[in-house]
């Protein structure tokens, strides 16, 4: 073998190890597949286990690799107080709704979006449908329901997929209190529990800032 | 070749790649911000808007929330500060984040009750030598970068370009203590 065939092969090995990596960090080609899907696009499940991923870095324990983060779409917020940012992988299924079922927010402002595979690549005409937390109708013991279907339904909290069988759903909380517990929803593709609900205990946060007002001189 | 010499090979390579991999990435963020921002403002280059202007973020390849409007501007802050004020209307958040070249936010970042300065209106510093006020951004660690400026849920988000908001280079013998505003 010649050096340049065995170098080849070295690098072959450690392209299949970074992609290894990133597919085990990140589901990296779960989120290829998905932005190169044409619009509309039926099918099976990209994946069948879905994970929460941010594109926020540390401490946010679900942070992709830096090269996804920069992928998926330029400039997440600081994790440490503005945002707090999670998505997921979902699949729409004809007669199977995505069903989410969460708690109430501990943040000033929240936001749930579902994006389609144009939206990451910019080429959507359209924004996403999204919900804010102060749309959402909560239960008495502040928990909340969201179905995402093709057929109609009497769900008191619902996006509209409007076609499309694959989706990304976007969480964003803006100004949470420092010390909140943040709650993860749990996500039903049908009646098959695919993210069960979770919780990250007393995260961190800067804001407000202390300290007297700057003022030009 | 010996085994030794392939899984140093592969090592390095398992190293170098991701780093490659991000600087392209970085390098193809980075030309499509600047690609927008001069679409937006009409400048000749990027260097005519660091630390002079801040443009409309409404580049739809960002993949942001649907409910963000606001402005996106370039600073250099080795030499000077860098101060940014502007008009704080009514919205259900309002915050100033920083990136470094990776698209990567800084931790250091104000919101609207770290800047508010009467009036209906915002002060914000970007400084490498902070004083402890709360309306200062420490870029020590992205001395140079990208800034947002968000707004979400604005009251009235057509009226985002009538507020465009203003960034000037403080000198360095402006930098004084800050004054103390309750």
């Amino acid at each position: 073998m010649s050096l340049a065939a065995w170098l080849a092969l070295d690098l072959a090995i450690a392209l299949a190890i970074v992609v290894l990596v990133l597919q085990y960090r990140g589901q990296l080609l779960t989120l290829l597949r998905f932005r190169s899907l044409p619009s509309g696009a039926a099918g099976r499940p990209l994946t069948r286990r879905p994970r929460w991923l941010s594109t926020q870095p540390a401490p946010n324990p679900d942070a992709i690799p830096r090269v996804l983060a920069q992928r998926m779409g330029p400039f997440p917020m600081t994790p440490h107080g503005g945002d707090w940012n999670f998505f997921s992988y979902v699949h729409i299924a004809p007669g199977s709704p995505v069903r989410i079922h969460g708690r109430r927010l501990p943040c000033r402002h929240a936001n749930i979006t579902l994006y389609f595979p144009e939206h990451l690549r910019g080429e959507a005409k359209s924004l996403p449908p999204s919900l804010d937390a102060d749309q959402i109708h909560y239960a008495d013991d502040g928990s909340y329901s969201l179905t995402i279907g093709h057929e109609p339904t009497d769900a008191a909290n619902a996006l509209d997929p409007a076609g499309h069988h694959h989706g990304m759903l976007a969480l964003r909380h803006y100004l949470f209190e420092d010390g909140v517990d943040l709650h993860y929803p749990e996500v039903r593709w049908g009646e098959r529990l695919v993210l069960p609900a979770r919780t990250l205990a007393r995260l961190r946060s800067v804001f407000p800032h202390r300290g007297p007002l700057r003022r030009r001189a | 070749m010996s085994v030794f010499v392939h899984l140093a090979v592969i090592a390095v390579l398992v190293i170098a790649l991701p780093l490659v991999l991000q600087e392209l990435v970085a390098r193809r963020n980075a030309r499509m911000v600047d690609e927008s921002a001069l679409a937006y403002t009409g400048a000749r280059s990027r260097e005519a808007l660091v630390n002079r202007r801040a443009h409309v973020n409404r580049d739809p390849r960002f993949a942001q929330n649907p409910a963000v409007t606001g402005f996106i501007f370039f600073y250099d802050c080795r030499e000077t500060d860098l101060v940014v004020e502007g008009v704080l209307p009514a919205c259900r958040f309002f915050g100033i984040s920083v990136y470094d070249r990776y698209s990567m936010p800084g931790e250091a970042m104000v919101i609207d009750e770290d800047v508010r300065a009467g009036d209906g209106r915002f002060i914000a510093f970007l400084t490498t030598r902070p004083s402890g006020a709360r309306n200062e951004i420490d870029v020590r660690a992205i001395p140079r970068g990208t800034g947002i400026i968000r707004y979400s849920h604005m009251e009235r988000p057509e009226t985002i370009e009538e507020i465009e908001p203003s960034l000037a280079r403080v000198a360095a013998g402006d930098r004084e203590p800050p004054k103390t505003t309750p």
